[in-house]
């Protein structure tokens, strides 16, 4: 690809040769051949740019570099979003052909688009529909009745329950669960939960753990994408929905019941408990936890690691075990760093305090003292 | 007062997350990759070095946007906290 295709799929400015010939992008700061685009957009690679072999390097807006080196220059304002179009540009090909691999087995009364690719040992069950373009990779179980829409890219390990229905372009990393039973059990009598929750006590034995079975189904909608091993289980009697565009990291647990709007970030970690609902465009950081039946409100950003207990209005920023306004939270981690000086400064005072009462005790005791 | 400013220069550099980059007076706040928790850890580990206490709200804007201008405003609420102690 020339340089200067590149420079107009990113919209940005180039100085230089536009007709060099691009081969690859790559970080200078690791191996780079001489037809490579050096991605140089952060303080550590654009000092490595003084030592890198390649013609041309792409930099962000007001570098200060000496790029006199290099045959060719872009020029980003936004070098996230530039990474990502270039890693769109020089993206690695599926390593799948398009064809059944001879060792998949393929419920003859499934319905397989043309054009797929399904790797080796790979399971496809009986009314399954899978769309045109759709690759799934090796040892992937499709359950019965699943609806898989057209160009989704499914990787290796990947589960799929019966009846979990998948819009377009969803793309499913390794070892994804998608349609588990979910968790819920209950008990016959009244249990240790709902009376420690009612009462701060456990006042009754939990005699016995009755399972209540998921029926219900997954629905991904279009552009969804789940991260390696992570578990987004079926619904008791409705759906276990992801909106469109949401994206999840790995390890993320999603229970039954649960409704994810469109264009959310749900990070490593997280831990999503049974019927929780969330608006559109929340960011989860890293590690967050919601309790069962927590609604979420939309644009929403919880922070790393927090625990969230109860209702979440719109555009909150929370933080903390449990989750608390960002400004609360940051108020309290100040407050409590301060208590070292305050227990200073309250050990001094009874101590002057203990000095003016035995002052005054004696005045009191010597009043002709005190008098003088 | 060249004893804050070294704390300063000293507290800063321990949390900042750019490489190659010499903090001097100059160097605004946020070019330093700092997250919010790192400018509270930084406030906190300046609040105990001087024994002050600096009134701070992550909400509101810093009110001192270089490293100079946060060395003159701890040199400030040195100077005012200096009685109360």
């Amino acid at each position: 690809m020339m340089l200067q295709e590149i420079a107009a799929a990113l919209a940005a400015p180039f100085k230089g040769d536009g007709k060099i010939d691009i081969q690859g992008i790559a970080d200078p700061t690791n191996e780079i051949g001489a037809s490579d685009l050096a991605v140089a957009m952060t303080p550590e690679t654009v000092a490595a740019l003084e030592n890198c072999r390649a013609r041309a390097a792409v930099v962000t807006a007001g570098c200060d570099a000496a790029l006199d080196r290099f045959d060719a220059v872009i020029t980003v304002a936004r070098p996230r979003v530039a990474l990502a179009i270039l890693t769109h540009l020089f993206a690695r090909p599926v390593s799948l052909a398009a064809e059944i691999h001879p060792t998949a087995i393929i419920a003859p009364d499934a319905e397989i688009a043309e054009g797929i690719g399904i790797g080796a040992f790979t399971v496809v069950g009986s009314r399954a529909r899978v769309g045109g373009g759709t690759m799934i990779h090796a040892h992937v179980t499709i359950g019965a009745d699943v609806t898989i829409g057209s160009n989704c890219l499914i990787y290796s390990g990947v589960r799929i329950g019966d009846g979990t229905r998948i819009g377009d372009r969803a793309i499913l990393h390794h070892n994804a669960s998608i349609g588990a039973d979910g968790f819920s059990f209950v008990t016959p009598e009244r249990g240790s939960v709902e009376s420690a929750k009612a009462v701060g006590r456990v006042e009754v034995s939990n005699t016995g753990l009755i399972r209540v079975n998921s029926i219900g189904a997954v629905v991904l909608e279009d552009d969804v994408e789940v991260g390696a091993n992570s578990a987004i289980d079926r619904a008791t009697l409705a759906v276990t929905r992801i909106g469109s565009n949401t994206k999840i990291d790995n390890l993320v647990q999603i229970a039954h019941n649960v409704v994810i709007g469109e264009n959310c970030l749900i990070c490593g970690m997280v831990g999503i408990s049974g019927s929780v609902k969330i608006g559109d465009r929340v960011v989860l950081g890293g590690g967050v936890g919601i309790a069962d039946n927590v609604t979420i409100g939309s644009d929403s950003v919880i922070g790393a690691g927090s625990a969230v207990g109860s209702n979440v209005p719109a555009k909150a920023v929370l933080l903390g075990r449990p989750a608390i306004s960002r400004e609360r939270a940051f108020e309290q981690l100040h407050l409590v760093s301060r208590l070292r000086s305050l227990f200073a400064d309250v050990a001094l005072l009874k101590e002057r305090i203990q000095v003016l009462e035995r002052a005054s005790q004696e005045d009191a005791e010597n009043p002709q003292t005190a008098d003088n | 007062m060249a004893d804050v400013a070294t704390g300063v220069l000293e507290i800063v550099g321990a949390r900042m997350r750019t490489a190659d980059c010499k903090l001097g007076f100059a160097t605004p706040l946020d070019s330093l990759g700092l997250s919010s928790l790192d400018i509270l850890e930084i406030i906190l580990d300046l609040e105990q070095r001087f024994d002050i206490e600096i009134p701070y709200n992550v909400n509101t804007k810093l009110e001192f946007d270089t490293i100079g201008a946060l060395v003159h405003a701890i040199e400030r609420i040195v100077a005012e906290q200096a009685g109360s102690k």
